[in-house]
């Protein structure tokens, strides 16, 4: 059939390129499945947990980044978050008891870092502010646990509270009735 | 002032009986814009191109600066973004089931009669955005549902230098889920279907083009579907009609069995190619009419046809999806997603039956279509969105992700969707050559049809899927049977 053709030229593309995606996922996949797989039939330390929580950490920044709402402050809240699950993990699976100490250090350090990215471009920011809030109160929640005796209270925590504390005392000046605006927002069910 | 960009408009420099009024022009705009600064530096120097162009083009200043007067911003851009939209009841399953190479894109596109002068559009764009404001905002995560923020930023129209309908990227801060795209004499915007369905599509396009005709010269009423610019967009174009919905006994769901697919591997790049074909409206109001059918009811009959001939399978259902505008059985000015579909299905054996399966079609279109079954289907999506309501959206995303893929299309062959005869004002009329609609690809159905009529111009469009040529090469081989004679233009296959 002959078409006349009414369209710009575009690059085509091969089979190549997707088919290398589909190669990446299946070797994630793949080495996911197989690391608990030789872990069981090993035994020992849960050690699969760690490398398992690694890859989904690289597959989910990497290879499959979020689709919607990737911005700095989302993207590097999701850094931090997963950073920490993997020290946990590393921590308790191999019994090192660093974790109480090291968390809080890296948590208020990428906190600063998320504050300042914040702050650096506020006008774009403001409605990308919610993961910092969720980052804040995750702080806080971890504050009183340190109080109630776990994780020990030491200098990280204490820095932590008050980092997440100045955060939150500046999210609220600035943003105002715009932060429960947010929440409605972010909140909606209908 | 900060952008003196403008001061290169003459080449000896302003002269300054025109100095005054430059500067005064751009003082203003400057007061209309306040963005980020990489948006309002943009924005300046998108007036300044559109200024030289003017220039250039021997149109007096006093005249240049009264198209591109900065009070038709209104003050778009000089507030913040403080308006946010919830996702109408159909658009809600959009953004779930959105893949990093699949999404639910729809292209609408209308050829002036001369090429398009890129700088002129932008302006118009700029321009028209402020009438649209659910359409100026970006997609965000929910902790149950997606929604619509506004966001003030510069929207682009870009020169065309992709595949038509490739997915948006919708990720980033203030990231357009539509795009405006020229080539040569084409305007098309491409929208993600959570922002609109093709009616509203259509509403914005006539705007847009209106408004480029416009600054180009040329008196252009507001008629539908030109919409005023400078008049307050109203709640009810940004309502979800599914509330419409009156209250019925039954709900209809949504799930069915597998139809027949068109054989044929699915190519990775999608679309693999788009194919337009091109007929005269009376000659095809004719050739239906000469059958006692319908234009939708004849081509579906065609299509059953073809889509017959393009399987290995023996048996099951050939089913198409035909998507029905729910304006036209309720009151509503939305410019959103207010349309849901009905399945015409016959069987395999009997597909390629064109004049006998006239009848059947109709018969079935007109009861699938009919009011009280779109409410039933309005109602059991509202229903379907309300018990979903209180489960979390990071819950919810895989498990459509996985469903949508293999059940949302596979109960379907094909897709026919017919936007009908599209009416500009008489002014706006004369300057466009005819319009095309372009469905993206579906996740398993080989082909996407979609058509709409404008002035003596019929565009029957279709996506595909696949390299396997045999759907379009019978549909042709059956359109100039039928003594449409179409002409066949489109673009090259997309993966090689």
């Amino acid at each position: 059939m002959k078409v006349e053709t009414i369209y710009p030229p575009v690059k085509k593309r091969s089979r190549a390129q997707a088919k290398f995606r589909t190669a990446v996922n299946w070797s994630f996949g793949v080495s996911a499945f197989a690391c608990t797989l030789i872990n069981i039939f090993v035994g020992g330390a849960l050690w699969s947990l760690t490398v398992d929580w690694a890859l989904w950490f690289v597959w989910s920044a990497v290879i499959s980044p979020s689709l919607v709402e990737r911005n700095r402050i989302s993207q590097t809240s999701k850094v931090l978050i997963d950073s920490c699950v993997l020290l946990v993990l590393i921590d308790v699976v191999f019994s090192l008891g660093w974790a109480g100490f090291v968390v809080p250090i890296v948590s208020f350090a990428s906190l600063a870092a998320i504050g300042t990215l914040f702050l650096s471009d506020l006008p774009r920011q403001k409605q990308n502010m919610m993961p910092l809030f969720w980052l804040i109160i995750a702080a806080f929640i971890a504050m009183i646990c340190a109080f109630s005796g776990w994780p020990r209270m030491g200098w990280p925590m204490i820095v932590l509270g008050c980092t997440a504390l100045a955060l939150f005392i500046v999210c609220i000046a600035i943003m105002r009735r715009g932060l429960i605006r947010e929440f409605v927002k972010r909140f909606h069910t209908d | 002032m900060e952008n003196k960009a403008y001061k290169n408009l003459y080449p000896q420099g302003l002269p300054e009986d025109v100095e005054p009024l430059v500067d005064g022009f751009f003082s203003e705009l400057e007061n209309h814009l306040l963005l980020p600064k990489r948006y309002s530096r943009a924005m300046m120097a998108d007036f300044s191109a559109a200024l030289f162009y003017y220039l250039n083009s021997g149109v007096p200043l006093e005249d240049a600066l009264h198209r591109l007067d900065p009070a038709k911003l209104g003050g778009f851009f000089s507030r913040p973004p403080m308006l946010w939209y919830p996702l109408d009841s159909a658009a809600k399953v959009y953004p779930l089931s959105m893949k990093r190479n699949s999404m639910a894109v729809f292209r609408l596109s209308a050829y002036f009669k001369e090429d398009i002068v890129p700088e002129i559009l932008q302006i118009a764009l700029t321009f028209t955005i402020k009438r649209f404001p659910c359409f100026a905002t970006t997609v965000k995560n929910g902790f149950f549902w997606h929604y619509l923020d506004a966001a003030k930023v510069r929207y682009s129209a870009n020169p065309e230098t992709e595949r038509p309908c490739a997915p948006l990227k919708v990720s980033a801060s203030g990231s357009q889920a539509f795009r405006v795209l020229y080539y040569g004499r084409r305007l098309s915007v491409e929208f993600f279907h959570i922002l609109t369905d093709g009616s509203g599509g259509m509403v914005f396009l006539a705007t847009l083009a209106a408004e480029y005709q416009r600054l180009m010269g040329f008196e252009i009423p507001c008629q539908w579907p030109v919409l005023n610019i400078d008049e307050a967009p109203p709640v009810s174009e940004s309502a979800n009609g599914f509330e419409l919905a009156e209250p019925s006994a039954t709900s209809k769901g949504f799930s069915d069995t597998p139809a027949v697919q068109m054989t044929g591997d699915l190519s990775a790049v999608k679309p693999y190619r788009i194919i337009h074909f091109e007929m005269n409206s009376e000659t095809l109001r004719a050739a239906a009419k000469k059958r006692g059918a319908s234009v939708t009811v004849y081509m579906l009959s065609l299509m059953f046809a073809a889509t017959g001939f393009a399987t290995d399978r023996r048996s099951g259902d050939v089913k198409i999806q035909v998507p029905v505008n729910l304006r036209k059985y309720y009151a509503s000015e939305t410019l959103r997603n207010f349309s849901m579909y009905c399945s015409v299905r016959l069987p395999l054996l009997n597909a390629s039956d064109i004049e006998g399966n006239l009848p059947e079609i109709a018969a079935q279109l007109e009861k699938k279509s009919a009011k009280p079954v779109m409410n039933d289907m309005m109602n059991a999506a509202v229903s379907l969105v309300r018990s979903l309501r209180f489960i979390p959206l990071f819950v919810k995303r895989p498990v459509a992700r996985a469903i949508y893929g293999f059940l949302g299309d596979s109960v379907f062959s094909n897709t026919l969707s017919n936007l009908g005869v599209v009416t500009f004002p008489e002014e706006l009329a004369e300057r466009v050559e005819k319009l095309d609609f372009v469905l993206g690809t579906a996740e398993t159905n080989r082909a996407s049809c979609a058509m709409v009529s404008f002035g003596d111009t019929a565009v029957f469009t279709v996506t595909k899927l696949t390299r396997d040529p045999t759907f379009e090469e019978r549909l042709l081989f059956l359109m100039k049977a039928e003594g449409l004679d179409p002409a066949v233009k489109g673009s090259e296959p997309y993966e090689s």
